[in-house]
Order: C-alpha cells, then sequence, then structure tokens
C-alpha cells in the first residue's frame, strides 16, 4: 500500500498522446470493432458502432450507464454474441453473429468491476489460475515477478477476501496481466473504490499499462479516469458512438451539447450564426459571442457556443478578451481549490471557475471575459 | 443415492442457472414435475416401467425411484447456491484462458460445495425414512429400514418396529453429526 507513486510523464495534459505513445514499449494486438450491433431480447444495446484501436494504445470507453459501453466490452470478450458486425483481434475475426471463438481462446483478458477475485483461492492460486500451460517453476516464478508489480509479493499466500478493496483490485489486475493478453479490458475497475484509492489506482493502472504496454480497452462512466488514462476517447450515448477522440480534443472541441456537457463543465449559449460565421448573435441584451473557428452552421442558422467555467475571466482580468458581457455576480462558492462563482448574464447563468484568492462579492456588478480561443460551436440540435 | 442425486441436481440447476434459451426452460419445467406426483403413484409408475426389467425387486430400482423423487430438492439447493456465486467469478475463469469444464470443475463447484453438502445430508437423510415410494418398490430380497419398520407394524409386531425405528433413528443421528462435525454442514434455512 505504501508504493510511491509516479505520475506517468503522458498524463500531464500539454504532452500529446501521439508522441508520448513512441517511447513505451508495444506488446499489444490491434481490435477492429465493425458496425457491432448487440440485442437483448427486443432491446438493442448497440446500435452499430465502429471502431479500431491500435496496438499499445489505451482506448476508453466512457459514456452514461446504459450507453452500451459495458456490452460492447463483454462482446469483446467474448461473454455476449453479437447480433451483427465483426470484431477482429489481431487480424483474426473472433466474433460475428454467426460465428464466436470462445473467450478462453481470444488472448484477452478483463478485470472486472466486482474484481471477481476467487474466495477459495490464495493470492498466488489466483495469479497463477491462467499459467497451467507452463512448466510448474516457470508459472511460479511469473506469478512472483507480476506479484512484484503490483505490490502484492506479502501476500501471495492469503486468501481473496481477508484483503482489502485495493488490494483485491491488485490481484484482479496481476491476474489479468500474468496471461500476457493481446488485450486487456477493463470493466469499470476503480468505482467500488473509494475516492482516495480510486486516484492512486487510476496512477498505478497507468504507469503498469505503460510498463507493459498492452493494448487496452477501459469502460467507465466517470471523465476523470477517461481524460487521465487514455490515448483517445469513445464517447457512446444510448448504442452509438457520440464522438470518437484524444481526451484534449473531446474537451476542448466537443462535437456535439451532450458531449460538452457528459465531459467537464460547460457553460453554453445559443444564438444565430452573423456574418462571418465566426460570431453568434444571441436573445441576451448586449451579448455576441465570437469564436476563433467558426461555426459549422450557415450564416443565420441556429448554433450554440460552448465554453468551460475555468476559461471564465472577470473584472480587470476580461480586459483583454474579444467576449466582454456585462454580469452581475449572484453566488460564490468557496471550494477550497477554486471558487465556483455562478453570474447572471442577460438572464442566462454562467459558471466560472477562479483562483481561491480572486475577489468577488456576491451582488457584484462586473465584465465577464471569455477568449475568443476558448470558445467553441456545437450544434443547436436536441441535447 | 444422495450423492448420485446431489450431482444430477447440480447439473439442472446449472443449466437452468446459467444458460438461456428454451433447453433451459425445458430442463427446469422436467425436473419439477416429480414433486406434483403422489409417491405412491410415482413408484407405481416406475414398478409398471421396470417391471420385465431385471432391476424389478432390486436395491438398484428404489435407488433409481428416489433419485428421480428428490432430484427437484437437489436441484433448489443447487440452484439457491448457484445464484449467489457471481457470474463474474465464472467469468474471470474463462479470461484467464481456462475452458467451461474447467471453470466449473475449479470455480464454481469448490464455490458450490457447501450448498451441495448440506443437500447431501438432507437428501440422505430424506432416503433413510422414505416410505412412501419404497413401500411400492421394495421386494423381498430389498427392503429399506423404514419399509421393514412399516411391515412389522402391520403384521402387529411392534416391538420388532421399534427396534428398527431406533436403529434408523442411530444411523440418521450419525450421519448428521458426521455431517456437522466434519464437513461443518448447518442445517439451517438459510442454506435451503
Amino acid at each position: 500500500m505504501n508504493r510511491e507513486v509516479i505520475v506517468p510523464e503522458t498524463i500531464n495534459p500539454t504532452s500529446s498522446p501521439a508522441r508520448a505513445r513512441e517511447d513505451r514499449p508495444v506488446t499489444g494486438a490491434s481490435v477492429v470493432v465493425e458496425d457491432l450491433r448487440i440485442k437483448y431480447g427486443d432491446t438493442e444495446a448497440v446500435k452499430g458502432i465502429s471502431f479500431s484501436i491500435a496496438p499499445g494504445e489505451f482506448v476508453t470507453l466512457l459514456g452514461p450507464s446504459g450507453c452500451g459501453k459495458s456490452t460492447t466490452l463483454r462482446c469483446i470478450a467474448g461473454l455476449e454474441p453479437p447480433s451483427a458486425g465483426r470484431i477482429t483481434i489481431d487480424g483474426q475475426v473472433v466474433a460475428t453473429a454467426q460465428n464466436q471463438v470462445p473467450p478462453e481462446r481470444r488472448g484477452v483478458n478483463m478485470v472486472f468491476q466486482s474484481y471477481a477475485v476467487w474466495p477459495h483461492m490464495t493470492v498466488a492460486g489466483n495469479v497463477g489460475y491462467g499459467l497451467t500451460k507452463m512448466p510448474k517453476a516457470d508459472a511460479q516464478a511469473r506469478v512472483a515477478e507480476v506479484l512484484d508489480l503490483v505490490g502484492l509479493s506479502p501476500y501471495a499466500s492469503r486468501y481473496g477476501t481477508e484483503l482489502s478493496g485495493g488490494q483485491q483490485q491488485r490481484v484482479a489486475l496481476a491476474r489479468a496481466i500474468v496471461t500476457r493478453p493481446k488485450v486487456i479490458l477493463f470493466d469499470e475497475p476503480l468505482s467500488n473504490l473509494d475516492a482516495g484509492l480510486r486516484e492512486q489506482m487510476r496512477f498505478e493502472l497507468l504507469e503498469l499499462q505503460r510498463t507493459v504496454g498492452v493494448t487496452s480497452i477501459y469502460v467507465t462512466h466517470d471523465q476523470t479516469e477517461a481524460m487521465s488514462m487514455s490515448d483517445r476517447v469513445v464517447l457512446l450515448r444510448d448504442g452509438l458512438i457520440e464522438q470518437e477522440a484524444p481526451p484534449r480534443e473531446i474537451y476542448r472541441r466537443p462535437r456535439s451539447r451532450f458531449v460538452a456537457e457528459f465531459v467537464g463543465r460547460a457553460n453554453m449559449i445559443g444564438g444565430t450564426v452573423a456574418e462571418g460565421g465566426r460570431t453568434l448573435t444571441t436573445e441576451l441584451p448586449g451579448v455576441t459571442v465570437t469564436g476563433a473557428e467558426g461555426a459549422d452552421e450557415p450564416v443565420g442558422a441556429r448554433s450554440v457556443a460552448v465554453f468551460r467555467s475555468e476559461d471564465v475571466l472577470l473584472g480587470d482580468a476580461a480586459g483583454g478578451c474579444e467576449n466582454r458581457w456585462p454580469a452581475t455576480v449572484e453566488r460564490v462558492t468557496f471550494l477550497g481549490r477554486f471558487l465556483d462563482v455562478t453570474l447572471d448574464v442577460g438572464g442566462t447563468v454562467v459558471r466560472a471557475e477562479l483562483r481561491a484568492d480572486a475577489s468577488v462579492a456576491e451582488g457584484e456588478r462586473t465584465t465577464l471575459g471569455v477568449r475568443a480561443a476558448d470558445v467553441h460551436f456545437v450544434p443547436a440540435a436536441e441535447l | 443415492m444422495p450423492t448420485l442425486t446431489v450431482v444430477l441436481g447440480v447439473a439442472v440447476a446449472y443449466v437452468v442457472v446459467r444458460e438461456r434459451g428454451l433447453l433451459s426452460g425445458l430442463v427446469d419445467y422436467i425436473s419439477t414435475v416429480p414433486i406434483a406426483v403422489p409417491g405412491i403413484v410415482f413408484a407405481t409408475g416406475i414398478v409398471w416401467l421396470y417391471l420385465r426389467s431385471p432391476l424389478y425387486g432390486t436395491l438398484t430400482l428404489i435407488v433409481v425411484a428416489l433419485v428421480g423423487v428428490y432430484i427437484p430438492h437437489a436441484a433448489r439447493f443447487a440452484s439457491a447456491g448457484l445464484i449467489q456465486i457471481d457470474k463474474s467469478l465464472e467469468e474471470a475463469g474463462r479470461m484467464s484462458g481456462a475452458g467451461k469444464l474447467r471453470v466449473i470443475r475449479t470455480i464454481t463447484f469448490p464455490l458450490l460445495r457447501p450448498s451441495l453438502m448440506s443437500a447431501w445430508i438432507l437428501l440422505y437423510v430424506f432416503a433413510m425414512r422414505e416410505v412412501d415410494e419404497a413401500v411400492i418398490i421394495a421386494g423381498p430380497n430389498s427392503r429399506p429400514l423404514a419399509v421393514l419398520a412399516f411391515s412389522f407394524i402391520e403384521a402387529g409386531a411392534i416391538r420388532n418396529s421399534a427396534v428398527i425405528g431406533l436403529l434408523l433413528t442411530l444411523v440418521m443421528l450419525t450421519g448428521v453429526l458426521i455431517a456437522r462435525m466434519v464437513f461443518r454442514v448447518r442445517l439451517d434455512s438459510s442454506s435451503l
């Protein structure tokens, strides 16, 4: 438990994932999902999704509960048959509606949300379970090596039920990497842990993945996990892909209002695209929104401007911004790391995150500023 | 006889609880039917069926009948145990490269063992004291203790019957005690 947590370089938001990937080992296989559909009785949980994953890549399937992300993962694992479409792992077709390779012969392994540590076996027994095809001495050496990697060597002869949640999750992790799978599947592995432990395990898990270099598919509904760990995020909604992009792009350039709201906190102001395509005329008095990049909609059409609450500036700081609107401070909440400020801009609510030492008072009239580079336009269509 | 019943019960329960579709429904239905048939009727059916076979009048036939009668009980025990085993425990086995049979042998069965032990003991006791079916099927050379006691009573030999009854009680008591002490089986309602 007292292992030093090394924050991997790659979660630093300034380094691009593509560059970071070059200097890590790659042992995994590619995964290609084509037009996958999964039906339970009459309801279709997955309605035709396609994506492909490069060897060694860490891809997250993100979405609210019921969006089909776990079902998709289970289908890749072979625990669920598809009703249409095709899944290819390492160039070999493993699942179509007609034929499915059994899960044990797909060269994948999985970490479950419930840990699924076998209570009637020791930690070493759990981890060594998948190593039946190699000589006993080799298997023992491999188990010892992996237990060392996850920091569980002292617990090798304990039983699963004698361990804490975090330790059980490490057993599950060790059990998944010990078989040297081509792909590791993670089904919300951290959601049963408490907040502090979850953060620590997130770093450990990522560090481990970077060390091993295995292709990873990670399912979660937690945007922080998705943002901090993935090379790429596939955001699902109602069984369809809403957006597929690296974390930074998903955050900075959401493709729809749904994505903008699901990932981070987004302020949205609707309006009509004005001449030039880069400005929205809104119904709010004195408010037009200018973005650095234009909206996709033609001039005169409806569009929605999105900007993040941490990009909102107040008072003098707003001076250099392309967008400056009169605002009234409605509520200020101290949250330790920052101030959560709710403002009224011509009758619409805008939320801002300010440094904890910023001086704002409730009821104060001020100027609100957003740089054009921080404004992004999404279609005005339904949420 | 309890062993055979438990094994069959597990098989039934596994199909019913873990598999989907028509087969599971059919197996569930067929394995529950014996509950709805009175013992006398069931036994008469068995006798008719096996009348011309060499099994007629043997202990084996009694075993066959009792296995049939008690499969529903065994299946209930097994499925109660199976439902409590999280599916992901078995799926984790598949993910580690084990086939279905290895998973059943090394994960499902060991985890199911406590419920199967209590099932075994209960069926052992049921079978020992069973009269309904046995009294019809029993032949001169194949008379369980319970049936013997019954026939003594019928003949008015109460004292002989009492001796058999006492013996029977002792045998069952020993079985239950061994189960409690050696296998640590709890025969409370939670395992039903």
